[in-house]
């Protein structure tokens, strides 16, 4: 969903109408984070401290959950049962489990595992990429499913090979009606991000969450850390509809007479 | 048209039976092409006239029997099949340009991927193969801004830019308007008279009487009637080709 | 040219046997199961033990000597509770505040509109903080549950605790159950929004041209063919739901994620415990999806 500047105020001004009315036995306390204190300086500093690995996490598990969604989904489209069988599995199993319990698998259980301990960031990424990826592969489905049957027959009839069938014809035209699905699982990604705050990820929740016990305002707090989530996604929804006008109007060039 | 019936057999089809799950499709159709033979298949709808062609260079694997290109058989052998798709060319009734790419682009992708030409070669031969559809000057545009009958002529391009033994055709002018069905026909009967191997399902009598050897008649998944033109198109033997006849010719 | 006829009969299906691709998938499969397995049981030295999750699922009343769930068993139970709430208010919040997003209003309009996008826009690890917090600390205790609980009569108790859980921790439960149906309301609100406005102008205009009332447009004309578009997105956010509902295991409700990492810190189990609890959810929402999708087909082929 978009999130415009006007519904931004709305819901502003809906916070703090509840605030209002949920507040009657509630002393507010923004000095906490008062810009002109320098305690409250240094507390909005250390709250905004957490927005790089929030969206670093983000970046990075996308750009892995996109490739392996891309091997998961690619097997789905053969004639090969056994390789759908096998790409179907994942699909179905990683969609199933709850991000929490994938977060906590990693990071416990891959030290077990391989004997290497991942830091909380990689733990982070890979078990975001992991429950994303299969999300992403039903998204790569779509998009080259949504591709006419005869572009892939025109491709095989020209002697082109798998390989090259993919490169060149597929994954081109599909890459425009993925995409902009793609930069909303990215948005979503910032926002499950927070989930990583469990096994100690110092991003923006943990912020939060590390300021309130040392100063005990979860209020003032929380409604600051909501609108730090709000803004950085207005920024990427802004972009990712960006990117989806882009695309529209490349797909109107090429498909223009096409259907006459 | 002249044909010798010493050339070399090209494309044999023998007893090829083919199921879309319990419908049966194609029941028991054989077929010999020689080279530089023209045949023209015509049918009803839906009595199995793609699903034969499109056999042929394995868009659909059949269920039963054999399919020899040029004495290499059509099986699920990798290496045989690349090498039969290259020699065969294919061209589509929705034409299936590739969309995203411009004209040349369309022509110089399988040259260049398949064949191992480098660009300038395979640049030269599309605007040669361009310039003998007639549309040389559209090489820098994309297949959406050309008219129909445009776009099939590059589609024709595209397929002979491979140097294809055989040409399938599967109805290429039944998706265009009717203006720009001639422009489309006059280019197949160039290669018709250049000796080009072509097997074409197509409606068009005229185009048939004008340049096939050797008519397929066919009808619930069956080969009906298989004659040289003349005599199909004086007296076909069967009566469901008769009828076919009548009602197509009667337009 | 000869014209051959075979007997009409199918062939035997060839291509269903293995191909050389089929084996070399599966081998490496085989490969990569047998490898993790080795590297635990081996070069680890971790000793598999399932008894962990049986013994976690039932024990038996040492007073009486008859068999209870155990921890997991009750969190699994915690679970299923709270998603049965959580769906019933998601539904009445979600089909409330959908109607409202359609309303010819500005006011009903824009607070739906603002709830929608507020809960859409924050990661929900943040709104389960928020909602407890603010539910928890403030608004519970002054509706006097506990109170009201450890008041009721035996019978009375018997059936809380088979809808709500135990009775002790009641409060803490219905802070669940709200957060979950607030998020959920969201989700489900767009839904709603988007299933009435897919009902075509052309029908709402029929009924307007009858004199229908609002209500009885939305009854007899909206609602029906809503309904269809509906249920496919409604039923995958109930597994949402299930899913989502593992995340107020961190702040404290006893359902089967927070038990599993009881278990977990307790026993140093890892791989059985959360093993066990991942293929629980699967077992849950796949089998949700499959029931789903089977009614959704018959609902297609009655239609035709
Ligand atoms: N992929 C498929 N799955 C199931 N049935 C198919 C498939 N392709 C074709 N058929 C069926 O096989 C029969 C023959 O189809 P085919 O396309 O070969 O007919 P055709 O002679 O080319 O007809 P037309 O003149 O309409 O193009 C038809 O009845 C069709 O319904
Ligand atoms: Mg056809």
């Amino acid at each position: 969903m978009s999130l415009s500047i006007r519904n931004l105020l709305a819901v502003l001004a809906l916070t703090l109408v509840l605030g209002g009315c949920g507040g009657g036995s509630y002393v507010w306390g923004w000095y906490v984070l008062s810009p002109k204190l320098p305690k409250g300086q240094d507390n909005l500093l250390f709250l905004l401290s957490g927005v790089g690995y929030t969206v670093a996490v983000a970046l990075c598990a996308i750009a892995i959950s996109v490739v392996l969604g891309l091997l998961i989904a690619l097997p789905t489209l053969s004639t090969n049962r056994y390789a759908r069988a096998v790409s179907r599995t994942y699909v179905e199993i990683l969609r199933s489990v709850p991000m929490l319990v994938m977060v906590l698998w990693v990071y416990y259980g891959l030290p077990v595992l391989f004997n290497v301990s991942p830091g909380v960031f990689t733990a982070g990424v890979i078990a975001l990429a992991l429950c994303d990826s299969a999300f992403e592969a039903e998204i790569f489905r779509a998009g080259i499913q949504s591709i006419d049957r005869g572009q892939r027959e025109a491709a095989d009839a020209l002697g082109l090979s798998y390989v090259d069938k993919m490169r060149y014809i597929v994954l081109p035209q599909a890459i425009r009606r993925v995409l902009p699905p793609l930069g909303n699982q990215f948005v979503y990604m910032l926002k499950t991000s927070s989930l990583l705050s469990v096994i100690g990820l110092t991003e923006l929740t943990r912020r939060a969450n590390e300021l309130i016990v040392t100063e005990y305002r979860p209020l003032e707090i929380y409604s600051f850390l909501v609108l730090e989530y709000l803004v950085l996604i207005m920024i990427a929804s802004w972009l990712v509809r960006r990117l989806e006008r882009r695309m529209a109007a490349a797909d109107r060039q090429f498909q223009a007479k096409n259907n006459s | 048209m002249s044909l010798s019936a010493t050339a070399p057999i090209m494309i044999d089809v023998r007893g090829v039976n083919k199921w879309f799950g319990d419908f049966h499709a194609l029941k028991g159709v054989s077929l010999q092409v020689r080279s530089g033979e023209k045949v023209i298949v015509c049918g009803p709808s839906g009595s199995g006239k793609s699903t034969m062609i499109r056999c042929i260079n394995r868009l659909e694997p059949h269920d039963e029997g054999h399919i020899f290109v040029e004495g290499i058989e059509l099986t699920d052998e990798v290496r045989n099949l690349a090498a039969i798709r290259s020699e065969v060319g294919m061209v589509f009734q929705q034409f299936n340009l590739f969309p995203h790419m411009t004209v040349l682009d369309n022509l110089v992708l399988a040259p260049m991927r398949v064949r191992g030409s480098s660009r300038r070669d395979a640049e030269e031969q599309a605007m040669h193969y361009l310039t003998r559809v007639r549309i040389a000057e559209q090489a820098k545009k994309y297949p959406a801004q050309l008219s129909g009958g445009q776009q099939q002529r590059v589609a024709i391009a595209r397929a002979l830019c491979m140097k294809p033994k055989v040409l399938l055709f599967d109805e290429p002018t039944s998706a265009l308007d009717p203006e720009m069905i001639s422009e489309v026909l006059d280019v197949m009967v160039g290669l018709a008279r250049d000796g080009m191997t072509m097997i074409c399902v197509t409606h068009e009598m005229g185009f048939a009487r004008q340049v096939a050897d050797t008519m397929v008649f066919m009808d619930h998944g069956e080969i009906v009637e298989i004659a040289p033109t003349q005599d199909f198109f004086a007296a076909p033997k069967s009566e469901r080709a008769k009828l076919f006849l009548s009602q197509i010719l009667a337009h | 040219m000869s014209l051959t006829h075979t007997a009409n009969r199918r062939p035997a299906k060839a291509r269903r046997r293995l191909g050389a691709l089929d084996l070399a998938l599966l081998a490496a499969l085989a490969a990569v199961c047998v490898y993790t397995a080795l590297r635990i049981e081996n070069g680890l030295n971790y000793r598999w033990d399932w008894r962990v999750v049986t013994t976690f699922l039932i024990k038996t009343d040492p007073a009486t000597g008859r068999i209870a769930p155990n921890l997991l068993l009750e969190g699994l139970f915690t679970t299923l509770r709270l998603a049965f709430w959580g769906l019933a208010f998601a539904a009445l919040i979600g089909v409330v505040m959908g109607v409202a997003r359609t309303s010819k209003r500005l006011l009903p309009r824009l607070i739906s509109g603002a709830y929608v996008m507020l809960v859409r826009n924050i990661p929900p690890l943040v709104f389960v903080f928020i909602v407890v917090f603010f539910i928890g600390s403030q608004i519970l205790p002054v509706l006097g549950i506990s109170q009201a609980v450890s008041e009721a009569s035996p019978t009375s108790r018997w059936w809380l605790s088979l809808l709500f859980g135990q009775p002790a921790l009641i409060e803490n439960f219905v802070a669940g159950v709200f957060c979950l149906a607030l998020f959920s309301g969201a989700y489900v609100a767009e839904i709603v929004r988007a299933g009435i406005q897919s009902v075509s102008k052309n029908q709402i205009e029929a009924g307007d041209s009858l004199g229908l009332s609002r209500i009885d447009l939305m009854r007899f004309i909206i609602i029906p063919q809503a309904l269809r578009n509906v249920l496919p997105p409604l039923a995958n956010q109930f597994i949402q739901l299930i899913k989502d509902s593992s995340l107020v295991s961190l702040v404290s409700i006893q359902e089967l994620t927070f038990m599993a990492q009881d278990i977990q810190v307790l026993t140093n189990k890892v791989f059985e415990v959360l093993l066990f609890t991942g293929a629980v959810y699967f077992v849950i929402c796949y089998g949700l999806s499959l029931i789903f999708s089977a009614l959704e087909r018959r609902a297609a082929s009655a239609r035709r």
